[in-house]
């Protein structure tokens, strides 16, 4: 009894650790840039993506303007800061569809006249399309602004081209993404996985691209399907450590009715409630333990056996067998936070027996 | 060595109490062999618990080598248990699975006796109750008289001052029977206190000091 009680155990935490496992890896395999599979594309993730902006890519040709080398001034122009270090992009987004607005102006100088942007490692342009028609510009442009009437030029590469449409929601993605992006520059394709809440107006981007041209890949289905394994594995976790809580307390009780004559005889001999307590702790240790260790061997095999199974579902690259540290973490402070509850539930139900009630059950 | 006064021990709810042991007050001195008789029911195993301090009286007090065992806290009683007290049992309570030296060594790893000295001592205990070839046998092997035999090795082990032993012979043959009965006359001839619970008069004759129980109150206390 007692073994088949340790090998259910066995088996629960085997459960609970591979479900674990795949949770933790599930976002990283995601965002992990494809080029080893796929030369021509790559998968984005996009995490709380509440504001992106789109983004072609091409790589081209140089140029350069400023007011006293070939160029043009710029004008009618809109400016939007993007200096957002949360969304990951530094630079200035050129919007060129309205008249500008003053104090957008003056706002755009004193960035330029402040250094701020010139100084940032991550400093750059984003132009609108219309504004690259106009001019010719693409990604990897550099331009000079001439600030001070020209004695001083700030440098500034554009980093992407963005569609504009009728004023939708913006999006950012963010900068070392695009950077993987560009430093693999697809020339045909560009795949966007993203989280089901912002994935209308991701359509809409993606609709608004495909008229530029880019042809664009994504599922529904293959999100859905994402969406619903985080929430059932979540699940699944919560419902093995519950059922955790419920065999090992079972368990224990178990191994107490089975050995009251030995702790009432041991009594007896001088054996006080303390150290009978100490035992059924180091018991209970000791089954969790071992059962833990055996577990997460065996969860080894589950979890590479999973990650090739959704490795071919969702064309997710395998990483190295390797454990998470939140994973070992997680688990470790969660068995033996059922295991104290256990320990304390039973403590707090079992009375100290004696002899005196041995010998009246016999 | 024992001083009990006005013992009572009591048993059930508020609306039906059993009086187990009824205002019992004896004397036992030290390397005394006291025998505890009475039919079965009349409270001497209930008495025998409550010396041995695996059960609390109801009211009235213990002496245990001058020491009041009421006030003591439950590490205390324990700590005595081991350090003074070697218990004898009807049906033995020996483990089963271990072996004979192994059922000995729980009562030593109890008290917290080093590993060196338990060895030791677990062969002086075999020697004396003469089951010294019966060392690494199973428990569950022995005859009745041997496990017995065992017990009492137990008991011993600690060197306890006082030995209770509840109807030893309960369950023995004749034969085996006065193999005990004279063992723990040895042991009482070596200095230790024996108090000896038992229904059967011929056992009882061997104890210098026989009280005698009936109903839960003592109706007599013969030395």
């Amino acid at each position: 009894m007692f073994l088949f009680y340790w090998a259910i155990l066995f088996l629960l935490l085997t459960g609970t650790i591979a479900v674990l496992e795949m949770n933790q890896k599930i976002p990283d395999m995601l965002e992990q840039p494809l080029h080893d599979m796929y030369a021509d594309r790559i998968i984005i993730y996009l995490e709380d993506a509440g504001i992106m902006k789109e983004v072609l890519g091409d790589f081209s040709y140089q140029t350069e303007f400023c007011g006293n080398r070939n160029g043009f001034w710029l004008d009618n122009l809109s400016v939007f800061q993007g200096n957002d270090e949360f969304w990951g992009i530094q630079g200035l987004i050129l919007l060129n569809h309205s008249l500008p607005d003053s104090s957008q102006l003056s706002e755009f100088n004193k960035s330029i006249m402040d250094g701020e942007l010139c100084s940032s490692q991550k400093g750059g342009l984003w132009i609108s399309e219309v504004m690259q028609k106009q001019s010719g510009f693409s990604c990897g442009d550099t331009l000079a602004f001439c600030l001070n009437d020209g004695t001083e030029v700030c440098d500034l590469t554009i980093l992407g081209v963005f569609a504009e449409g009728d004023r939708a929601p913006h999006y950012y993605i963010s900068e070392d993404v695009y950077q993987a992006y560009a430093r693999f520059a697809p020339e045909d394709s560009l795949a966007i996985t993203i989280i089901p809440e912002v994935f209308r107006d991701i359509f809409q981007m993606v609709s608004v691209l495909r008229e530029q041209g880019l042809e664009f890949i994504y599922s529904e289905e293959a999100i859905n399907a994402l969406s619903m394994a985080f929430i059932l594995f979540s699940a699944i976790v919560a419902v093995l450590l519950i059922s955790l809580f419920s065999i090992l307390t079972h368990l224990l009780q178990f191994y107490y009715n089975k050995r009251r004559r030995f702790f009432a005889v041991n009594a007896a001999l001088g054996l006080d409630s303390r150290s009978t307590a100490k035992i059924l702790i180091l018991t209970a240790e000791c089954l969790v333990l071992s059962a833990l260790t055996a577990a997460f061997i065996a969860a080894l095999f589950y979890v590479n056996a999973i990650r090739q199974y959704t490795g071919d579902l969702f064309e997710i690259t395998a990483k190295n067998s390797f454990y998470s540290l939140s994973t070992i973490l997680i688990t470790l402070i969660t068995v033996q936070a059922d295991v104290a509850l256990v320990l304390y539930t039973f403590f707090r139900r079992n009375k100290r027996i004696n002899i005196i009630d041995v010998i009246r059950e016999n | 060595m024992i001083i009990c006064q006005n013992l009572i021990k009591e048993f059930g709810t508020a609306d039906n109490i059993f009086r187990a042991v009824n205002d019992v007050s004896f004397r036992i001195e030290k390397g005394e062999f006291a025998a505890l008789i009475g039919a079965s029911g009349s409270g001497k195993s209930t008495l025998m618990n409550m010396i041995g301090l695996i059960d609390m009286p109801t009211k009235g007090s213990i002496l245990l080598d001058g020491e009041e065992t009421s006030p003591m806290s439950e590490k205390q009683r324990a700590a005595l248990r081991w350090g003074k007290i070697g218990y004898v049992f009807q049906s033995f309570y020996l483990e089963e699975a271990y072996t004979v030296s192994q059922n000995i060594e729980m009562a030593l790893l109890i008290s917290g006796t080093e590993a060196p000295e338990r060895k030791k001592r677990i062969d002086e205990c075999l020697e004396q109750v003469g089951l010294l070839h019966k060392k690494e046998a199973l428990a569950s092997s022995l005859s009745g008289g041997e496990k017995q035999r065992c017990c009492i090795a137990r008991a011993i082990a600690n060197r306890p001052k006082l030995l209770l032993a509840d109807e030893p012979c309960g369950n023995l043959d004749s034969e085996n029977t006065e193999k005990i009965m004279e063992l723990l006359t040895q042991l009482n001839r070596q200095g230790t206190t024996v108090l000896l619970i038992t229904h059967d008069l011929e056992d009882a004759k061997r104890a210098s000091h026989i009280i005698t129980l009936k109903d839960g109150s003592v109706i007599s206390d013969e030395k």
